[in-house]
C-alpha cells in the first residue's frame, strides 16, 4: 500500500458521505469504496480507499464508456433491434402486404431506430451503474456492474452526466423519428420508461415470483418489436398495423423476449452463490444451485425449440425451420456446461454468460439468414 | 484471569475412560497444535468480563471445531501427516477419525449450551455449517484448474476465515454484547485474518517464508490449485497452466513462469496486494474505537499486528 493511499470510513449520516460516495469530494482524488456494512438502512458505514488520481491506471475516456455501457449485452438490444428491422418486410408479407423495396424514408429511419436504442441501452446501462454504487449493490460485489466506478476509472456523477447525456440523444432522435406522432411517442416513450423502472425497483417478493423476467420478455419482447415497427413503417397508423402483425408480431417477438430473458437468468445464476438480497432480479432467485440449472436447461430447450416453430407457424418454411432448430443445437454445449458443474464455484460457472450471449448472438444471425 | 499456560483444551477425564483409544488419538492431537486461535479467544476474552469457566469453554470450543475438521479433512485429502506425525485416519483408521471428529462437535454443543445463551449456540451451530460447506465446495474444486483468486477466496471464507470470525466475536456474544456495529466489524476483521493466514499457509506451500517446513507444493501435487497458485496463473495460457500443474518441483514452477526472477517479482506483488489487506484490517482495527467500551479498548493495541503475523508468520 503506497503512503499517499488512506482508508476513510463515513457514516451515512455523515456530511462528507455523499460527496466522497458521488466523487466530488476531490478534483485530486478518488474513493473506492472497499467495504460497506449496513447498506440500505440508516446505520450504513462504508470504508473507502482514498487514491491520488495520478495513481489509477484508466484508459482513455472512449474505451470506459465502452465498458460502462457493457458491450456484451448489445446483442440483447441493438442485435435484436436489428432482428425486428429484417423480420418487418417477411412479416408484412407473411400477413399479405407485398413490398418491392422499403423508400430511402424507411432506410434512414430505421439507422435513426437504431441508433435511439443505442443511446438507450447507454442510458440505462450507465443509469444502472450509477444506482447499483448509490444503493450499494456493486459496492458489496467484486464482480457486480462494469466496475468503472470501483476501479475508480470515472468518478460516480460522471457517469451520471452520462447516462443523462445519452438519454437526453435517445429522446432527441425519437423526436426526429416520430415529429408530428406526439402520442405514439409519449406512449412508447412513457412505456419504455415505466418497463425499465418496474424491472429496477421490484421488490424480492415480486422477484421471487418472476416480475422481473416478466418485465424483460416484455421490454426486449412485444415492447421492442412493436415499437420499432410502427416507428418506422406506420408512425401514423400504429395500430392498424399492430392489428395486421398482431398474432405473428406477438409470436415473434416473444421468442426473442423469452430468449433475452433466458439469458439474464443465466448471467444470475453465475452468482447464484453469493447472491444477495435485491440483486436478483429473475426467478433464479428463488432457487437453489440445483434446481437454478435444471430449471435453465429445461427453459433453454424450450426458448430454442419455440424458435424453430414460430417460425413454421409465421412462413411455414420447414426447411428454414429445421436449419433453425439444428442452430439451436449450439445450445448442447452450455447444457453440458452447466451439469458438469461441481459445485457454485467452479471454475466453469465464469464463463456461462460469456457462452449464454454467445449463443444468443448466434441466434440472432441465423434468424438474419434465414429471414 | 485465565493464561494461555493454564489453559488445557484437552484433559483425559474430559472424555469417557473406558474408550482408551478415543484418549489416546486426542492426547495425541491436541499436544501439537499451536492452538493459535484458543490465544485468540484469551487475547480477547481478558479485556471482557467472563468467567475464568466460560473463557475455557470457548476456548475449547474453537479447537474442538478446528480438529474435528483436521481429522476429518486429513481423510478426505488422504494426508498422511499432521503435524509431522501420522495422521489419526492412518494410525487408527478411517472409522476412528471420522467419530473422533464428530464426538468433539458433539462436546461442543454440550459446552456452548452451559452458557445458556441461544445466541452463541445458533452463531457456532452456523460456523460449523460454514466450515463444512466450505469442505465441501473445497473438495468440488480439486483438478479446477481454471479457478480464479476471488472464488478462492470465497472457499476460504466459509472454511478458514469463519473461525477467525468466531474467534472475534463469541466472547462478545458470551458477554450478551450484540451491538450490530461491533459484531459487523469484528465479522470483518475476523474475514481478512482468515484470508490472510490463508493466503500466507498457501505460500509455504511454494516455499515462502516456510519455517514450517511444509512439504513443498503438497497442494499443486494433490490436485488443488491454492490462492497464490491461482494468482500465479492468472494470466496463463491454457498449456501454461497444464505445465504448472505438472510441475514436480519448484524449479519446474519457476521455468513455467520464465524464471525465478519473475517468480520472486511475483511473490513481491502478492504480498503487496495483501499489504493493503493488512493496511485494511488496521484500520477496521483503530474503527473500533467506536463502538468498544473504554474498558475494552486496550484490545485494539493486541489485536492491532494480528494481520501482519498471520499473513508474514513473523
Amino acid at each position: 500500500m503506497k503512503v499517499d493511499q488512506v482508508y476513510k470510513t463515513l457514516l451515512k449520516s455523515d456530511e462528507n458521505f455523499l460527496p466522497t460516495l458521488l466523487g466530488h469530494f476531490s478534483r485530486e482524488k478518488v474513493a473506492l469504496p472497499v467495504e460497506s456494512f449496513g447498506v440500505g438502512t440508516d446505520r450504513e458505514r462504508t470504508t473507502f480507499l482514498i487514491v491520488p488520481l495520478e495513481e489509477i491506471e484508466r484508459p482513455s475516456w472512449v474505451k470506459i464508456y465502452f465498458k460502462a455501457i457493457r458491450p456484451e449485452l448489445l446483442g440483447l438490444t441493438l442485435g435484436q433491434a436489428a432482428v425486428a428491422l429484417i423480420s418487418l418486410k417477411p412479416l408484412l408479407q407473411a400477413n399479405g402486404i407485398f413490398i418491392q423495396e422499403f423508400d430511402p424514408t424507411f432506410i434512414v429511419s430505421s439507422l435513426a431506430c437504431l441508433c435511439a436504442i443505442f443511446f438507450t441501452h447507454a442510458a440505462a446501462c450507465l443509469l444502472n451503474d450509477f444506482h447499483d454504487h448509490v444503493e450499494g449493490l456493486d459496492r458489496r460485489s467484486t464482480s457486480q456492474g462494469s466496475r468503472v466506478i470501483q476501479k475508480g476509472w470515472s468518478k460516480a456523477y460522471e457517469i451520471q452526466r452520462w447516462a443523462y447525456v445519452n438519454a437526453a440523444l435517445a429522446v432527441g432522435i425519437g423526436i426526429y423519428l416520430l415529429w408530428g406522432h406526439w402520442l405514439l411517442f409519449l406512449g412508447l416513450g412513457a412505456l419504455t420508461a415505466l418497463s425499465i423502472l418496474f424491472y429496477s425497483n421490484m421488490t424480492p417478493f415480486w422477484n421471487r415470483l418472476g416480475a422481473g423476467d416478466f418485465w424483460i420478455t416484455l421490454l426486449f419482447g412485444p415492447l421492442l418489436f412493436f415499437s420499432i415497427w410502427v416507428s418506422v413503417y406506420s408512425p401514423e397508423n400504429p395500430i392498424k398495423l399492430s392489428r395486421l402483425l398482431l398474432l405473428d408480431g406477438v409470436l415473434l417477438s416473444l421468442c426473442f423476449g423469452l430468449l433475452a430473458s433466458w439469458t439474464f437468468q443465466v448471467r444470475q445464476f453465475q452468482g447464484i452463490f453469493k447472491r444477495q438480497p435485491g440483486s436478483f432480479r429473475t426467478i433464479v432467485s428463488r432457487l437453489n444451485f440445483d434446481q437454478a440449472r435444471k430449471f435453465l436447461a429445461l427453459e433453454g430447450g424450450l426458448f430454442f425449440a419455440l424458435q424453430s416453430i414460430c417460425f413454421y407457424f409465421i412462413w411455414g418454411d420447414l426447411l428454414s425451420s429445421l436449419f433453425l432448430f439444428g442452430a439451436g443445437l449450439s445450445l448442447w454445449g452450455i447444457l453440458k456446461q452447466i451439469f458438469g458443474l461441481a459445485s457454485p464455484l467452479s471454475s466453469a460457472m465464469l464463463s456461462l454468460k460469456g457462452r449464454a450471449l454467445k449463443a444468443h448472438g448466434w441466434f440472432l444471425i441465423v434468424w438474419a439468414v434465414v429471414l | 484471569m485465565l493464561s494461555f499456560k493454564d489453559l488445557k483444551i484437552f484433559e483425559k477425564d474430559d472424555f469417557p475412560k473406558y474408550l482408551p483409544k478415543l484418549n489416546d488419538l486426542y492426547d495425541e492431537l491436541f499436544s501439537s497444535g499451536k492452538g493459535f486461535r484458543s490465544k485468540l479467544i484469551l487475547m480477547i476474552s481478558k479485556h471482557l468480563s467472563l468467567k475464568s469457566e466460560e473463557v475455557r469453554l470457548l476456548a475449547q470450543t474453537i479447537e474442538f471445531i478446528h480438529n474435528a475438521s483436521l481429522l476429518h479433512d486429513d481423510l478426505i485429502d488422504r494426508s498422511h501427516l499432521r503435524r509431522n506425525k501420522p495422521a489419526a485416519w492412518l494410525k487408527y483408521s478411517p472409522e476412528y477419525a471420522v467419530l473422533a471428529g464428530d464426538y468433539l462437535l458433539a462436546r461442543v454443543m454440550v459446552n456452548l449450551s452451559r452458557f445458556g445463551n441461544l445466541r452463541l449456540i445458533q452463531y457456532t451451530a452456523e460456523m460449523i455449517s460454514d466450515l463444512l460447506e466450505g469442505e465441501w465446495i473445497q473438495d468440488s474444486l480439486v483438478q479446477d484448474w481454471n479457478v480464479n483468486l476471488e472464488q478462492l477466496d470465497q472457499v476460504h471464507d466459509l472454511k478458514t476465515a469463519s473461525l477467525f470470525k468466531w474467534c472475534l466475536r463469541a466472547p462478545f456474544i458470551a458477554e450478551e454484547n450484540y451491538d450490530d456495529s461491533l459484531h459487523e466489524v469484528l465479522g470483518q476483521m475476523g474475514g481478512l485474518l482468515g484470508t490472510l493466514f490463508q493466503r500466507g499457509d498457501d505460500l509455504l506451500d511454494f516455499d515462502i517464508r516456510n519455517k514450517e517446513g511444509k512439504a513443498i507444493l503438497g497442494d499443486l501435487k494433490s490436485g488443488y490449485l491454492n490462492s497464490f497458485g491461482a494468482y500465479l496463473s492468472r494470466e496463463f495460457s491454457e498449456r501454461e497452466v497444464e505445465s504448472l500443474t505438472k510441475s514436480e518441483s519448484l524449479e519446474d514452477v519457476y521455468s513455467v513462469m520464465g524464471g525465478k526472477e519473475k517468480f520472486q517479482k511475483s511473490v513481491t506483488e502478492f504480498d503487496q496486494m495483501n499489504d493493503q489487506a493488512i493496511a485494511l484490517y488496521e484500520h477496521l482495527n483503530a474503527s473500533l474505537s467506536e463502538v468498544l467500551k473504554p474498558s475494552e479498548s486496550e484490545l485494539m493495541a493486541e489485536l492491532k499486528p494480528l494481520a501482519h503475523l498471520l499473513y508474514y508468520r513473523s
